[in-house]
Parts: C-alpha cells; structure tokens; sequence
C-alpha cells in the first residue's frame, strides 16, 4: 500500500514541477499567442486590446496561479486559439490517438511476438534469413513514406480503404476499422519490426543458457522449453519496449496524424506549440506526464506476474 | 413477314431519332441541381464569430455564411449587398444605407435595421466593449427607419465603403462562436474540430439574384501536400490549393487553375540599421535580384515578378514596368558608390513554416554572392519569425508573403510613418512624399484621383524599395472537371454559390 502511494506522491510532484517548467519555458521563447494570432494577416493595433482579453497583461505569477488553480478544479482553461474549453478539445482527440494506438499496439504484439519466436527458432534456415531481412526493411523505411505507399496502393489504386480522415468507433465501428487501418499498419511496420528483432534476439539469448541445455538433455521437448521457461525471461526486455512504443504512439504520431489526416493529440499538441497556446500546451504536457507513468506501472505490475522474482515486495 | 420488316424499320427510324437527340444533350452542359462537394483547407479556421476571426481560411468560410451591407466582386469593385443603396454627405463623414427588405437569417428571424446598428455598435465596441480596430473612426450607429442606417465617421476615409463588406450578424443570437447565424447563401451546419467544417444550402437565400446550387459543401483540414493530392485522385476531395509542382501530376485529370493570389512575397529590410537605411544599397539589392529566375525555380513558373508593393490582382491600382531591371553591373556600381565596394555581409532570416520563402532565400543567396553581398540565411519556426524577424526593431533582412485586401489603404498602410504607433510599419520606413500621397489617398473622394494617388504611392515604393519586390506568388489550384463557376478574387475567398456541378 505504502508503495502505491509514494508512487503517487512522486507522480503529483511530477506533474507540478513540469507545470512550472513549461510555463518559464514558453515565457522566456521568443513569441507569444497574441502576436501568432495576429500574424501577417492581422492589424497589430489590435495587440493591446487582445492582450487584455486573454489575461496576458498579468504579473506572471497570477497567471501560472489561476491556471494551476483552474487545473485543480477541473477547469483546463480555455484554448487561445480554438477559442474552445481545452478538456473538450482534448476529448474530441484522445480517441483518433486512443484508437490508432490500441490498432497498432495490437497489430506489434500479434504479429510481432510470434514472428519474433519464428525468426529465432528458425535462425540458420534460409526462411528465416529473408524474414530477417524484411523486418530490417520495415525498421528502415520512415513512417510517412511508408504510409503514403500504402495510401496509394490501398486508396488510389484499389479504391478499398479512404485515404484519410476519421470516424469515431462510436459512429460507426466498421467505417472507424476502414479509416484507421492504414494508419495502423503505417505505424505497426516500425514497432512490429523493432519487436520482431528484440523478441528474437532475446530469445536466443536465453536459449543458449544452462538451464534450457539442462532441460533439453532430461529430455523436454523444444516446444516446451522454449513456451513454458524461456519465452517468460525473454519476455521482460520486450515488455520495456513495449512500454517505450505505447508511450510515443499515445503521446500522438503527429506524422501519421498528417499524411492520414487524422484528428490526433500529436497534431494538436505540436500546433499549440506553434501558437504559442499556453492553456493547451500546459493540458498536453500533463496528459502525457500522466501516460508515461501510468504505462511505466503498467509494464511493472507486468513484470510481477512474468516475473516471480518481481513480486517480492 | 412485312409487318415485321415495317416493326425493324420503324425501330431503326426511331433510335436513329433517339440517338441524335442524345448527342444533341451532351454536346451542351447541363447544370446538374444540388450536389455536394469537399474542398480542402489547410489551416483550421480560428474563429467563426466575425467578431474575432483574423485567419484568412477562416474568412473564406465566414464571407459564405454571412453578408456585409456591401458585397465584392472578383475584380475587387463593390456591389448592393444587405444594403441596396448609400449615400455620403457631402463631408464625406457621414454615409446613409438603406437596407434590402424580405431577407430573413438562417434562423428565420427577419433582417431590419436593428441588426445592422448591433453589429456596427459591437465593432466599435459600444456593445461588449471588444471593439474591432477597422473600426475605429466610426463614432455613430443611428437607426433611421426600419430598414435605414447612418454610420458617421470620425475623420473623412474614401476607403470606408471596403470596410462595409464586413459581416452583418443578428442581433437576436448571442453566440456566434458555436452557431453562427447569418445571412449568406451557406448555413452553418457543424464544425468537428480538427476535422471539417460542413455548410449546407440556405434555400431563402435573398441578398443577392444568383441562388445557391449545391447542397452541401464540407471543408476538410488537410495539411499535408501529399495527402490532397492523393485524397483528389481517390475521388475524396472535389477541389483543392495544390503546390505548383504538383499540377502536372493531376493535370491529366482534373482542371489546374494558376491564378494571382493577391499576395506580395518581400524580402523585408529593416530601414533602421546599416546598411538599409542607404537607398544606394536598397537600390543595389533590387538591380542584384533577378525575379524571374526565382519564379522559375521556387514556384515553376506559377508566379508574377513585382516591382512595388501591388499586385495585379487589383487591377486598376497595378502598374507595370515601374523601375529597377535586372543589372548585377549596375548593382556593382551603386554599392561602390555606397561605400560598400567589397560587398558586406547581413542575415536574412526565414520561417521554416513556409518552404517557398526558405527556397526563395537560398536562390537569393547565390544571386547576391555575385555582387560581393554574403546573406547568412537563419531558418526559424513562426512565432520566433514573427516576434525576432517581423516586428522587431532590431531585425535585419526576412522573407515573407504579405497578405493583401480588396482595399488598398489596408495593404499600403504598413509603409504610413503614423499608423498607429507605426505597429505595422515593420520596415521602419518613413518617407514624406509616401505619406503625402497616402494621406491624399485617404481622403479623396473621387474614385479616379483616388486610384491616382494610390499609383503614385507604389511609384515611390519602386523608386525607394524599403523592401525587395519578389513576386505574387500564384495559387494553383486542382478541381474536379465537372466543378464549374469557379471565380478568382482578390482575396481568399471562394463564392460557393456560384459553384455547381455539370452532368
């Protein structure tokens, strides 16, 4: 129990010190949300009218406190260039991420597991030089090119997939399948790749020690050894880089989200960087303060059932 | 076995008849009714309150869902929008609208006078004290009769009736910003953040004699250059602003379009500091730059070499041939005459948000190297392009595209030594003759003498470059073949009810 709640105490000092952080940060960059908005377009008369309007013409410190007070409360604040509460513009994205993400960690884990035992069972075989080839081939091609291959080949040419944009799985399960299915393969190719060698490699690691050459010679059979003792020790360095890809893809692939023309937090966040949108960028950086360390316990709790030895506590 | 000859010859007869009529039919295009389309946008609208809304993709939409009391045309020129007629007094300071009866808004609620006094009393702020700075010499709203307004102006400005194409929202809504309501031949229907904006057909649609057709039109946000173009070739996209280079790509199969877009690309100098306070090295930099060659190699060909800060979009402000050709000689010689024979050395800073400015910067480079001048180019991200490069005092050199208007005090004010507070007036440029011709500008009320003086400010911006014309960089722009009633204007704006589709 004491464990669990030192881990929060750790996760809230966390959140405060990146709050703080974030704000000097974007207070000592050059530019500010007013002058972004009025750009070329605008009439830079307006500078001081808008600056009042949106709070900016504040002490510093009233401004990090109303916004941190605001935080607490529930209320995200309200986005300076949306014109639109934050907590509603980042629900309106947390699911094209959520989906995509849950899409292409399936996609690693399902092809990229078993294909990982594969490769190393069959690591002196002819097969298993070409497929280790072709997962060399996955980890060198980049994400947008890769996806715009498949946008061509799917949408153009065959006319079977839409070429971007996103249906909520709520709408409409089937249409939501259909336009998150390239860019989940668009993003699986790398991570499933990366895993493929990381479970072979691993694997093989663990094959050539004592223990599995003692089983062997008492006479269990390859299958067993390899499913019932080894793939659990080959396991735990995979789940870490599990963990670290779930983490990027939920923080949101802002070039996946781009070729696909896809409603994601990657776009959002990197576009209130570009705007200088404090509300948002503050609520951004913590979503994904808090992803990092949900996953992080995630893949420890993982561990403890993998790994007996985790359990002790 | 007669019969059965006359039944073949009579069928013969009678699709011979058929067919010609079916030629007859395709030979001429016939205008489908309703339909719908997707056009692509790049950026998200940030606003659809006419209120607050500053982004020119956002006016695109804006300018379709409501109406001004005055309408534009693709030439620039004004038409009878919400207000059928005006008047100006004398003075010139006061101007006297009387309004179109039988228009209801999108909401059903009947247009009168006590819209367009709330409007104009919430740009000047007077209603909600978030005044609107175009506005800023309007200093009375009076309601005259049901369907007649006077606006009087503080100071005499023969710009005014351009400021008169701003929306006119209902007085009975509240929030504009969710549900705009307005009078256009477009109705907002919902916007999915990120995603899409969907307008459909207004079919009480009055301020105007041409009705929409199409039933529904939804904009889609798509950035990435690619990704449009591919959307357009798998039928998921009907039209769409396309890079240059890509035209030849989708040319076999869709109408390209290269049209003005009203926009002046400048490499912007700070006449503050040495050496762009001396018009000698203003003039070198000019004769140095060869236009074309950059609009062959950064935009192929799809642009229009520029001399003085006015594009041909406006036609009759628009000058050709005003001064400085291309001559690296010529170049030599003033800077040696500056004071400056073995060249010198300055940073040119871009925003690498714009990939044609950061091209355009490095043919510049080589072009000046020619004449002994050394351009360090820095590539920034926007907002430190805007607050370091743009309007800092202590910048030097940048590039940037300037958007224009359909009013050219709105484009030519950045060079007005007193604009307020000189805050647009990013090149520090202060010329007498400039703002006595400006100044006339303003003020004269005869169409013809103010088309004059507006010439002759852009022939002093030839003579004097505060900054390097470039070019107007053209839009191209891809549509579907059986889109038609497209119309190029001054500005970003797509008239969609002039849009239909053919069969």
């Amino acid at each position: 129990m004491k464990y669990y709640l030192n881990k929060l105490f750790t996760l809230l000092v966390t959140l405060v010190l990146i709050s703080i952080i974030t704000f000097a940060v974007f207070q000592i960059l050059p530019g500010d949300p007013i002058t972004v908005m009025i750009g070329v377009d605008g009439n830079a008369s307006q500078y001081e009218i808008l600056k009042q309007q949106y709070g900016l013409d504040k002490p510093l410190i009233e401004q990090y406190l109303s916004w941190a007070t605001g935080f607490i409360r529930g209320d995200l604040g309200i986005s300076m260039k949306y014109k639109l509460p934050v907590a509603e513009l980042l629900a309106e994205r947390i699911p094209a991420t959520l989906t995509l993400a849950i899409a292409a960690l399936l996609l690693t884990v399902l092809i990229g597991i078993p294909v990982g035992i594969w490769l190393a069972r069959h690591n002196n075989k002819a097969s298993g030089f070409f497929m280790s080839m072709f997962s060399q081939l996955g980890l060198a091609i980049p994400s947008f090119w890769g996806g715009i291959l498949l946008i061509l080949l799917f949408s153009v040419t065959l006319r079977w997939l839409p070429s971007g944009g996103y249906v909520a799985w709520a709408k409409d399960p089937i249409q939501c399948m259909r336009t998150i299915a390239l860019p989940a393969i668009s993003l699986a190719l790398g991570t499933t790749c990366t895993i493929i060698r990381y479970m072979k490699n691993t694997l093989l690691d663990q094959m050539g020690s004592d223990y599995v050459r003692t089983a062997l010679s008492k006479g269990v059979s390859e299958n067993a050894v390899v499913y019932r003792h080894v793939l659990r020790n080959a396991l735990i360095p995979v789940i870490t880089v599990l963990g670290m890809l779930a983490t990027d893809i939920l923080a949101g692939s802002m070039i996946t989200e781009n070729v696909f023309s896809l409603p994601g937090l990657g776009t959002l966040i990197i576009n209130s960087i570009t705007s200088r949108d404090l509300p948002l960028i503050q609520s951004g950086v913590m979503y994904i303060a808090v992803i990092v360390t949900l996953i992080n316990m995630l893949v420890d709790l993982l561990y403890a059932v993998i790994d007996p030895r985790a359990r002790v506590r | 076995m007669n019969a059965i000859r006359k039944l073949i010859a009579f069928a013969l007869a009678l699709s011979l008849l058929l067919s010609t009529g079916i030629v007859f039919a395709s030979a001429e295009e016939t205008k489908k009714e309703g339909g719908e389309i997707t056009v692509a946008i790049s950026n998200e609208p940030d606003s659809f309150d006419p209120f607050i809304v500053i982004g020119a993709d956002a006016f695109n939409i804006v300018y379709n869902i409501y109406d001004g009391l005055l309408l534009f045309n693709p030439d620039g020129s004004l038409m009878p929008g919400l207000a059928e007629s005006y008047t100006v007094s004398d003075d010139g300071l006061t101007y006297d609208f009387v309004l179109k009866q039988g228009i209801k808004f999108h909401d059903g609620s009947d247009f009168n006078a006590d819209d367009v006094v709330y409007t104009y009393q919430t740009y000047t702020g007077v209603i909600g004290n978030t005044p609107v700075s175009l506005f800023d010499n309007v200093n009375g709203v009076e309601k005259v009769g049901d369907y007649e307004v006077k606006l009087s102006l503080a100071e005499l400005d023969a710009g005014f009736p351009y400021k008169c194409i701003r929306p006119i929202c209902s007085s009975d809504n509240a929030d504009n910003e969710t549900n705009p309501i307005g009078t256009g031949a477009y109705r907002f229907v919902e916007y999915i953040p990120g995603q899409s904006i969907t307008l459909e057909k207004y079919a009480d649609y009055a301020t105007t004699d041409e009705p929409p057709v199409l039933d529904k039109v939804t904009f889609k946000v798509m950035s990435d250059s690619s990704a449009k173009l591919m959307a357009m070739q798998s039928g998921d996209l009907d039209f769409a602003e396309i890079a240059a280079k890509d035209a030849s790509i989708l040319s076999s199969s869709f109408n390209i379009v290269n049209e003005v877009s009203n926009t002046v690309q400048v490499m912007g100098l700070n006449n503050r500091v040495e050496p762009f306070n001396n018009l000698k090295v203003r003039q070198a930099l000019t004769y140095a730059i060869n236009k074309d060659m950059i609009v062959q190699a950064v935009m192929y060909g799809a642009g229009i070499p520029l001399n003085s800060h006015m594009s041909p979009a406006l036609g009759q402000y628009y000058e050709e041939n005003l001064t400085y050709p291309y001559d690296p000689e010529k170049a030599k010689e003033l800077l040696a005459e500056a004071g400056y024979p073995d060249g010198f050395e300055f940073k040119l800073v871009v925003p690498s948000a714009y990939p044609r400015h950061v091209d355009t910067a490095q043919v510049i480079k080589e072009q000046l190297a020619q004449i002994g001048v050394t351009a360090d180019i820095e590539t920034v991200e926007w907002a430190t392009f805007l607050s370091d490069a743009l309007t800092s005092v202590n910048s030097t050199a940048w590039i940037v595209g300037i958007t224009g208007n359909i009013d050219p005090s709105l484009i030519l004010d950045i060079y007005w030594s007193k604009s307020a507070d000189g805050a647009r007036n990013w090149f520090g440029y202060h010329s007498d003759a400039f703002d006595a011709a400006f100044e006339a500008a303003q003020v004269e009320l005869d169409p013809a003498a103010r088309i004059q003086d507006y010439k002759d400010c852009c022939s002093i911006l030839a003579e004097e470059v505060p900054a390097i014309y470039l070019e107007d960089t053209n839009f191209t722009k891809a549509m579907n073949p059986s889109l038609k009633g497209y119309a190029t204007y001054p500005i970003v704006y797509t008239c969609l009810r002039k849009l239909y589709l053919a069969e």
